[in-house]
């Protein structure tokens, strides 16, 4: 356990700095964004006070909601998420490819460190989800801060509360991240998990069988995916008359993602313990 | 373990921020609302269901209101709700659902509305199990399922059918005689080809087949198109008759064999009874659609047993004609309901099921719903939507709540 609780360590002290710069390209795009819209809109109704930006027959008149300024900043909240995403999507690639990287491959220290080979394979997984789910939390905390921002901003008559759900739905890129319930986050995340689960057995596959391997691991991504995509349909969802229940299918659906989720997971230990190549 | 304080700090963030997130926003929502009853049964509210929408800070959400509560479609959608949607659309039937829910295996495989029959007594369900060549008319084998609720017997047998193995569009049920109402839909066929085929249940063979309507192909600019209207009602021997309907269409862009959009030029609905094999034209008055819409007139129509309703519709007054196929007596704009009955300044959305009409209205507050029947035209239900906690009025504009329609659950869809 503790050592790999010191390999989990390692993966996240090696990504320190990229998870700072994501934190600040977050911070700095969403906070000036939201500088920029809310000036923009306040120096217009301190020039003209019969100005009104806000075009939404539910808000009292003239009245600025936090809900309209997330909104009104969609873009620039997307863009540092599309960016964060882009570099983890990435990352998952290279927290493998790195260790073979280098004149003094670190791949064979790590294979000869004493205890089962399985715990660096969980150890870059477990790193990988908490850069995920940090970034995530780090937005949610981000949101409050905002609030602040804008209540400091905007005089209090000028105000309207909103709702936490309603102000992330407002914005397309944190209505995705962060979605309303708790099983749609579970069900999103859950996929993602599969798939970095299916990408890194994918890897093992080209890292232990070299150029064949390629196509091994290309087969081994597609194939699942394609089981995953096509499953409900290959069951007869959508057609009617068919032998099992909507509720049966989803649920055998589920049970198959997650035994491709073990079949992954236990096909990778047996790669990186008996066919990894250095 | 100083040494770890960065990989324990994303831990905890990662912990903390997801689960207090989701703990209190689900506690941080968009008011909900009920229905609750102002005069009249509360039994007949419980079958309501009032959709629209309530606007937020930016946007408005789609809600649905019923006695129960509310629900807003946003905060629920997710994958699993995403996939059993998918099939929801043939089995929503409230009928079918609530049989499924008591008898799962029974159903099972069963499950494709307009293929089954539901009553107080029996299910019964008809499907091909062997086509033969569904291009010729070498005809097929239909498996009928009879299913007796009292007893919970069940009784499976095979016919044979010497005609086209179409589309199963109805089941009825007349003494021993089973009706399955069938279209045959050919390649550039724009009026399908529809027929009933009886199959005697004391024998478990086919009977006889009787034609309901010609299929006819399209050519010119000027087509017929054609469907059937089903009965609510499923019981004996309210179910004896079903309404064809017979549209003539013009192409207004586009051209034959490729896409092109129409326009109706005229309809008329036909009653076929099941009894006497007979089919007789509906008064034109009922068919002549194209007069009832407007860009404030609506109208909804209704074929419940011997029954054949339609209500005429605007914000100021909701009109009721109806027509018995059995005794061919007209009542034509005999009811005439307007808003101030019920305390409200528009009407909303109405629609007829069952022979009673389902009134939405919009008052100076809250919406109201009013259920009426439409044979002594009493008022059974008046109820009005409202706040689930009072304390969400001080926050919230009931203004903000646009509700567009009025449905029922448990009824059958397919009418």
């Amino acid at each position: 356990m503790k050592r790999y609780l010191k390999l989990v360590h390692m993966e996240v002290h090696r990504f320190r700095y990229l998870m700072l710069f994501l934190m600040g390209v977050i911070l700095i795009f969403q906070v000036g964004a939201i500088i920029s819209v809310l000036s923009r809109e306040l120096s217009q109704r301190w020039d003209d006070p019969t100005y009104n930006g806000v075009r939404s027959p539910f808000v009292p008149e003239g009245m600025l909601s936090f809900t309209w300024v997330i909104s009104n900043t969609n873009f620039w909240f997307a863009v540092p998420m599309l960016i964060s995403v882009a570099v983890i999507g990435l990352y998952v690639f290279f927290v493998w490819y790195r260790e073979w990287l280098g004149r003094s491959t670190f791949i064979y220290r790590l294979l000869m460190l004493p205890g089962a080979r399985c715990q660096i394979y969980l150890a870059k997984l477990t790193a990988i989800l908490i850069f995920v789910f940090s970034l995530v939390s780090y937005q949610l905390l981000l949101l409050p801060l905002q609030k602040l921002l804008f209540q400091m901003m905007v005089p209090a008559e000028w105000r309207v509360d909103s709702y936490w759900p309603e102000v992330i739905h407002a914005n397309r890129a944190l209505d995705l991240l962060i979605p309303r319930n708790i099983e749609q986050f579970l069900s999103i995340y859950g996929l993602g998990i599969m798939a970095v689960l299916i990408i890194f057995t994918g890897i093992l596959l080209e890292r232990s069988y070299r150029r064949i391997g390629i196509l091994y691991g290309l087969l081994y991504v597609v194939g699942n995916a394609i089981v995953a995509l096509y499953l409900p349909d290959l069951l007869g969802l959508g057609l009617p008359g068919t032998y099992l229940y909507p509720d049966e299918i989803v649920g055998l659906v589920v049970g198959v993602c997650l035994l491709l989720l073990v079949l992954s997971v236990v096909f990778g230990f047996r790669l990186l313990a008996n066919k990894i190549t250095v | 373990m100083r040494r770890y304080w960065l990989t324990i700090m994303l831990g905890l963030l990662a912990v903390s921020g997801i689960s207090t997130y989701y703990f209190f926003g689900s506690k941080d929502h968009l008011p909900e609302f009920k229905l609750v009853t102002l005069q009249g049964e509360p039994h007949e509210g419980e079958s309501l269901t009032l959709s629209g929408t309530y606007g937020g800070r930016k946007q408005s959400e789609f809600l649905e209101i019923t006695k129960e509560g509310s629900r807003y479609n946003g905060r629920e959608r997710n994958l699993r709700r995403g996939l059993i949607s998918k099939v929801g659309w043939f089995y929503r039937d409230g009928i079918l659902e609530s049989f499924i829910g008591e008898h799962r295996n029974i159903a099972r495989g069963k499950n494709y509305g307009p293929q089954a029959l539901i009553n107080e007594d029996e299910f019964i369900y008809a499907k091909w199990v062997d086509r033969r060549s569904a291009s010729t008319d070498q005809g097929g084998t239909l498996q009928i399922t009879v299913f007796d609720r009292g007893s919970g017997e069940e009784r499976e047998f095979e016919a044979d059918i010497p005609v086209h193995p179409g589309t199963i569009a109805d089941v009825r049920r007349l003494g021993e005689e089973l009706h399955i109402v069938m279209f045959k839909h050919l390649l550039l066929d724009t009026s399908a080809e529809i027929y009933d085929v009886v199959i005697n249940l004391s024998t478990e063979q086919w009977a006889r087949t009787d034609k309901l309507a010609e299929g006819k192909k399209m050519s010119g600019e000027v087509f017929n198109s054609n469907d059937i209207y089903r009965n609510e009602a499923f019981s004996e021997p309210l179910s004896e008759f079903i309404l064809i309907r017979e549209d003539k269409q013009a192409v207004v862009s586009g051209s034959i064999g490729g896409n092109f959009v129409s326009r109706e030029l005229s309809r008329q609905f036909y009653a076929y009874s099941f009894l006497t094999g007979e089919k007789e034209a509906l008064p034109a008055f009922y068919g002549s659609s194209n007069s009832f819409v407007s860009d404030s007139d609506y109208y909804m129509t209704s074929l419940y047993g011997n029954l054949f309703s339609l209500v005429q519709f605007n914000k100021k007054e909701a009109v009721v004609s109806q027509y018995n196929l059995s005794s061919k007596e007209e009542r034509r704009e005999y009811v005439t309901l307007t808003p101030e009955q019920f305390g409200a300044s528009e009407i909303i959305d109405a629609i007829i099921k069952s022979n009673k009409i389902y009134l939405l209205l919009a008052t100076t507050g809250a919406p109201v719903a009013a259920v009426v029947h439409l044979q002594g035209e009493k008022l059974l239900y008046l109820g009005q939507v409202t706040y689930e906690t009072p304390e969400a009025a001080k926050t919230e504009k009931i203004e903000y709540l646009r509700l567009r329609s009025i449905n029922i659950k448990g009824i059958r869809i397919w009418g």
